[in-house]
């Protein structure tokens, strides 16, 4: 796996939005620090689980790889080219590969529009800018096939999303996202707002698809189980930073993070038994806003087992076993 | 359990509310009964539309009307029956002695009042307190829910407390007035992990130490698992089992109960392979007819499962299930 | 290959599914339309408002009198659904022969002078006139008699003459119909008829052209000497263009050619019509000295009915109600289709780009916002002149601030939702996104916004017309026709009841269609789950 050349390698990404004020002249005065220097890479047909709570950036970093925020620094590379560096034109031609799959099947389908309509939106854009070459009937044959694939009746075509359930319009967002054969898909919270009964659903289908198409995800959720579920590689985010990446199966086995460890144990279980006998680590406090810079572990606030030493260094991420990265003083000082 | 032979403080007895619409009417809760007994923690579990939050506004008499409309049943709280309260006996009841937890705790937060002035405000009309005492309970209670430095913050306006401070606010809020019963509905699921954790362990805390009786309502297992003693399922606006939460964790019964326990998938577990997923789509409500609901999702469906609805029946001591597969069959066919 | 379920395996009509429930198609506005048509007022409105419309664009082919044809002997005659113009001149001159006579006859007791004194003149004549017939004795003089039925043989025998189409036959034997010909042969065809030169003519003709637009001028600038006002008509005519100078003298020319038809045709028919026996309305075709060829429609003047009454100079006030309602509605509806598509456009691209473009747009809306609008429609109407165009024009430039606001509040709320990021993540160019998937979702909005603004634009076109900047004369608008009106209000309440009824109906229904629209885009509505 490892001497593959990575489908994208995420490098050093900041990510700030700023704060503005003034009356009439705009000046800035803060930034939210969205995104504050992550890096992680992404291998062809493999999975990248990002977990993380609400505001730790991590729809941010989807958003960031499609290029929808500019990013303030750092590179994003898909097959090796910089897409922060390309113009529009070039852009274009690469997001063919880079598609996104949406948290709310309310909102991220346009209510006037029809299921056929929504899923031939790429590729009516990609003919428009003769990026790609299709005839209307080509098109409309395609769309049928993406509803067959994604499990939905072709007689739906003509309908609108809101006569469907969140399920089923889960499946026309992944059958858009299908539509142009990506190489990556970046489903952010797909499965957040469904029911525990259609979730399983939308999970097995992503499965089945990235197997007979041979499709990366990066995956981001903020249920542990699901992201052990679908994940290869799991990486943890707080504050806008990777706290912890490792492959699923090591990381679960072994947290190392203080962070991790506490989310995990945190997540309830569906088993009154576990339940009744587990300890749990609850953490103090809620998770500080992100618009101040920090000098020190950005976890120093809540974490159950800060050191001085945290207080004033922030810890860089170290490679401890083959395939496990942790960013925490506690495996290591500097100078140690 | 030894809590049957107490008395109930709650009773549910074949509530049934439906909604008008234009395509028809939608029976959002059809025949629901349970009993809720002092110190119990009761789960209601199902996805979303199967009519848990209409119950448990049904029980407040909160449903909007129209279209909505309670149309049968009794619910007995200390045996007088809510259903047939005057406005004015249900306001001092709500609030009261059934207090109610929302989703969403800013939508149930005044923005523009200071929480003091919305806490003292609900003390002082349920209890006989003066203005300072209750700001003085109000400050305590804040305390109990954890949230530092109380007698500052007292003042403060919701937006200035994070998601989970708010819904800690509005736990003391319901708990200020000693309620005897305390319905959550989703408290957490707004909520991050850690935060839900925090709110799951206070509620837990709080219930024992004031014998309140909870309500919980949920979709997430997990949650169940961890507070509740009890647990109703809930499928299309019935109930189609009922059992303390061991016994339905360690054998559930009802194929949809069976789907929904192992569609989740488990961190404690090596998911190999696929997930169980139970196909299909929750039905629509309206005109439903007179069979049973699940039917279409169901691997284990029968003829008759398309022709009759199930009676929630008691198969176990304590354990009632809404299910062909342990019905007798014959009997009611003959019918 | 995937878990395709049992309930989505359906036939090809996707009917029902496991529950035998029906499965419908319904789009969003098919749904608001379901919803629209379960408010009655708003059905009632729609169906007022279609009525408006049919009668306006019918209005030329309606069996109703030219809302321009002016009879003076008919000015401010009083609505009656059964009585003809005849009648009710005679009633009224009966009124006032019989008052005055009454008022000679008798005197009267000082209380009745008291009470007469407070009263208007038209109460005194009734006042007078209910004595004398109370008394009995008194009857009209010798010579009023005389008048009496002088007016009752005119009533029954004075024709009206419409002259429909007018064909000129020159010397070379083609015929022409009288609005083709130029200045020069018209003048030549007149000259058949007096006997004059056509140069003659021609330049009385200038004369009286030149007299007409000092007229109009002298109107136009009130308090104005002589010299100036030969100076400014000099100036004037020699800025016009020629093609409207000769329209005045085209004007005049056929204005003298009809005349004389008509006189022709009275000659003619009169015999026709002594002879009796003949059925009116009456329409035939008469040849002029041989040059001419028209077709005349003669209809008996006073036996016409106003069932609305009639204004100040006897023109039919239910037709001009309906041409009236032409005008005010088309700029209604004109002006707002104006104004929302400008408003539309601006509003949706300083959304949706936000930064430098939204801070210019919405400044100059602040800007014009500060002007106030009734001024900028003087000035504009005082720069581009009084005409209809002009007035939507203005109207249409100072309307679309409200909607560009609207608009931009509309899709600055949306422009952050997902479906605007999957469009965005797919490349889609920022003309796509605003055109195709905000914009349609603000229809609902706009939709209803619009049907608010209508009435608006229609109150404030008869304002301007009230004030006398709006439409004007021979054409009518509702404003007009209600400023017209207020000089007569007390003796003459019917020429301010109908067009003010007229209006305030429309309105009304405009009014409660919008009500009814924002309840059925708005998903939120009653009656719903």
């Amino acid at each position: 796996m490892s001497n593959k050349q990575p489908l994208l390698e995420v490098k050093d990404v900041k990510l700030h939005f700023p704060i503005e004020d003034g009356v009439l002249f705009k000046r800035q005065v803060g930034a939210i620090r969205a995104i504050d220097g992550i890096s992680f890479t992404v291998r062809e047909g493999e999975t990248l689980g990002i977990v993380g709570e609400s505001g730790c950036g991590k729809s941010t970093t989807a958003r960031a790889i499609a290029q929808l925020h500019p990013v303030t620094e750092g590179n994003i590379y898909f097959e090796g080219k910089d897409l922060t560096k390309m113009s529009t034109k070039e852009l274009l031609a690469t997001r063919k590969n880079i598609q996104m799959v949406f948290q709310d099947p309310y909102a991220s389908l346009n209510p006037r529009m029809t299921v056929r309509t929504i899923i031939s939106e790429p590729l009516n854009i990609y003919v428009k800018r003769r990026l790609l070459e299709m005839s209307q009937t080509e098109i409309e044959n395609r769309v049928e096939e993406l509803m067959e694939i994604v499990g939905l009746s072709r007689f739906y075509k003509n309908r609108y999303p809101h006569e469907f359930s969140g399920g089923q319009r889960q499946r026309i967002g992944i059958a858009r996202a299908l539509a142009l054969n990506p190489k990556i898909i970046l489903a952010d919270e797909p499965v957040s707002a469904l029911d525990v009964s259609i979730q399983s659903q939308i999970l097995n289908l992503l499965k089945d698809l990235q197997k007979e198409f041979g499709l990366a995800y990066v995956f981001i959720a903020h249920d542990l189980a699901v992201i052990e579920y679908i994940s290869n590689r799991v990486a943890v985010m707080y504050l806008g930073k990777l706290v912890e990446i490792a492959d699923s199966v090591l990381l679960y086995k072994n947290p190392m993070h203080p962070y991790t460890q506490a989310l995990m144990s945190a997540a309830p279980i569906p088993d009154p038994q576990i339940e009744k006998n587990r300890k749990r680590i609850i953490l103090k406090g809620d998770v500080p806003s992100p618009d101040k810079e920090r000098i020190g572990c950005y976890f120093y606030d809540r974490c159950p087992k800060k050191m001085e030493y945290c207080k004033t260094h922030i810890p860089p991420m170290k490679d401890l076993v083959k395939g496990h990265q942790v960013a925490c003083w506690l495996y290591g000082k500097k100078g140690e | 359990m030894s809590d049957t032979t107490k008395k109930p403080v709650l009773q549910v007895k074949n509530l049934q509310t439906y909604f008008k619409t234009d395509d028809g009417i939608v029976k959002a809760v059809e025949r629901v009964s349970f009993d809720l007994f002092i110190g119990q923690t009761l789960g209601i579990v199902g996805e979303s539309g199967c009519g848990k939050s209409v119950t448990n506004l049904s029980l407040m008499r909160l449903i909007p009307s129209p279209p909505g409309k309670i149309v049968g049943g009794e619910v007995l709280f200390k045996d007088k029956d809510i259903l047939k309260l005057s406005n004015a006996e249900m306001r001092s009841i709500r609030g009261n002695s059934i207090s109610m937890i929302f989703q969403d705790p800013m939508t149930s937060l005044n923005p523009f009042l200071r929480i003091s002035t919305q806490m003292v405000e609900t003390i002082v009309l349920h209890q006989a307190l003066s203005k300072a005492e209750a700001k003085k309970k109000a400050i305590e209670m804040l305390e109990l829910v954890g949230i530092p430095a109380p007698e500052k913050r007292v003042d403060d306006y919701p937006h200035q407390f994070s998601g989970g401070m708010r819904q800690r606010v509005m736990i003391a809020m319901s708990l200020s007035c000693n309620a005897d019963i305390l319905i959550a509905d989703e408290p957490t699921t707004a909520l991050d992990v850690t935060i839900q954790a925090q709110i799951l362990e206070l509620i837990k805390e709080l219930a024992q130490k004031f014998h309140t009786a909870v309500i919980m309502i949920t979709h997430d297992l997990g949650v169940v698992a961890g507070m509740c003693d009890n647990v109703c399922v809930m499928y299309a606006g019935r109930f189609v089992e009922k059992a303390d939460t061991d016994s339905l964790f360690g054998k559930p019964l009802h194929p949809y109960t069976q789907g929904l326990i192992n569609s989740v998938p488990r961190m404690d577990k090596t998911n190999g392979g696929k997930l169980f997923s139970i196909e299909g789509q929750p039905p629509n409500l309206i005109n439903l007819p007179d069979c049973c609901s699940f039917h279409p999702r169901c691997d284990k469906a029968m003829d008759i499962c398309r022709k009759k609805y199930p009676q929630l029946t008691e198969v176990e001591k304590g354990r009632q299930v809404a299910c062909w597969l342990y019905l007798d069959k014959e009997g009611t066919e003959n019918e | 290959m995937t878990d395709t379920t049992k309930i989505e395996k359906e036939n090809e009509q996707g009917l029902t599914n496991e529950f035998q429930q029906e499965i419908k198609g319904n789009s969003l506005t098919k749904d608001a339309w379901k919803r629209l048509k379960k408010n009655r007022m708003a059905v009632i409105s729609i169906m007022v408002i279609a009525l408006y419309a049919i009668l306006s664009l019918a209005a030329p082919i309606l069996p109703i009198h030219t809302h321009t044809k002016i009879i003076l002997e008919h000015q401010n005659l009083r609505p009656s659904l059964t009585k003809t113009a005849g009648e009710l001149l005679l009633e009224k001159k009966d009124l006032e022969l019989f008052a005055f006579a009454t008022k000679q006859a008798v005197t009267t007791t000082p209380e009745q002078k008291a009470a007469l004194k407070k009263m208007q003149p038209n109460q005194q004549f009734d006042f007078y006139y209910d004595l004398g017939k109370e008394m009995g004795t008194v009857s009209l003089s010798a010579s009023d008699q005389r008048i009496f039925d002088n007016l009752k043989e005119k009533v029954e025998i004075e024709l009206l003459f419409d002259i429909k189409t007018l064909y000129y036959i020159d010397a070379a034997g083609d015929s022409k119909a009288l609005n083709k010909l130029d200045v020069p042969k018209t003048a030549e065809a007149l000259s058949l008829l007096t006997g004059t030169s056509a140069e003659d003519i021609l330049n009385r003709t200038h004369k009286e052209a030149n007299e007409q637009i000092r007229k109009e001028l002298q109107i136009e600038n009130e308090n104005i000497t002589a010299e100036e006002l030969d100076l400014l008509l000099t100036t004037h005519l020699n800025a016009m263009r020629e093609s409207v100078y000769n329209r005045y003298l085209k004007e005049n020319l056929d204005g003298k050619i009809v005349n004389f038809a008509i006189d022709f045709a009275q000659q003619e028919l009169d015999e026709v019509v002594k002879a009796g026996d003949v059925e009116f309305p009456l329409k035939t075709t008469l040849h002029m000295a041989d040059y001419f060829t028209f077709k005349v429609e003669a209809s008996k003047k006073h036996e016409r009915i106003y069932i609305f009454g009639t204004d100040y100079v006897g023109r039919d006030m239910l037709a001009r109600i309906i041409y009236g309602g032409q005008i005010s509605i088309a700029i209604g509806f004109i002006g707002t289709i104006t104004s929302v598509l400008i408003g539309t456009i601006l509003g949706a691209l300083a959304g949706y780009i936000g930064g430098k473009t939204d801070y210019l747009i919405m400044r100059v809306v602040d800007v014009l916002y500060g002007l106030p609008y009734m001024l900028m429609v003087i000035i504009l109407m005082a720069v581009f002149g009084r005409n209809i165009l002009n007035l939507f024009f203005a109207l249409a430039i100072i309307s679309w601030l409200t909607v560009a606001r609207v608009v931009r509040g509309q899709i600055i709320s949306l422009k952050n939702s997902e479906f605007v990021e999957a469009a965005q993540s797919m490349g889609a160019s920022t003309w796509r996104i605003v055109f195709k998937h905000l914009v349609p979702n603000s229809l609902g909005v706009i939709i209803v916004f619009s049907t608010l603004r209508v009435p608006a634009f229609i109150m404030l076109e008869s304002f301007l017309s009230f004030l006398g900047l709006g439409v004007s004369a021979p054409y009518a608008s509702w404003g007009s026709l209600i400023g017209d009106a207020v000089e007569g209000m007390n003796l003459f309440p019917w020429r301010l009841l109908f067009p003010a009824m007229a209006m305030s109906l429309f309105l009304f229904a405009m009014n409660f269609l919008g009500d009814g629209l924002r309840d059925a885009f708005d998903p939120q509505s009653k009656n719903q789950l």
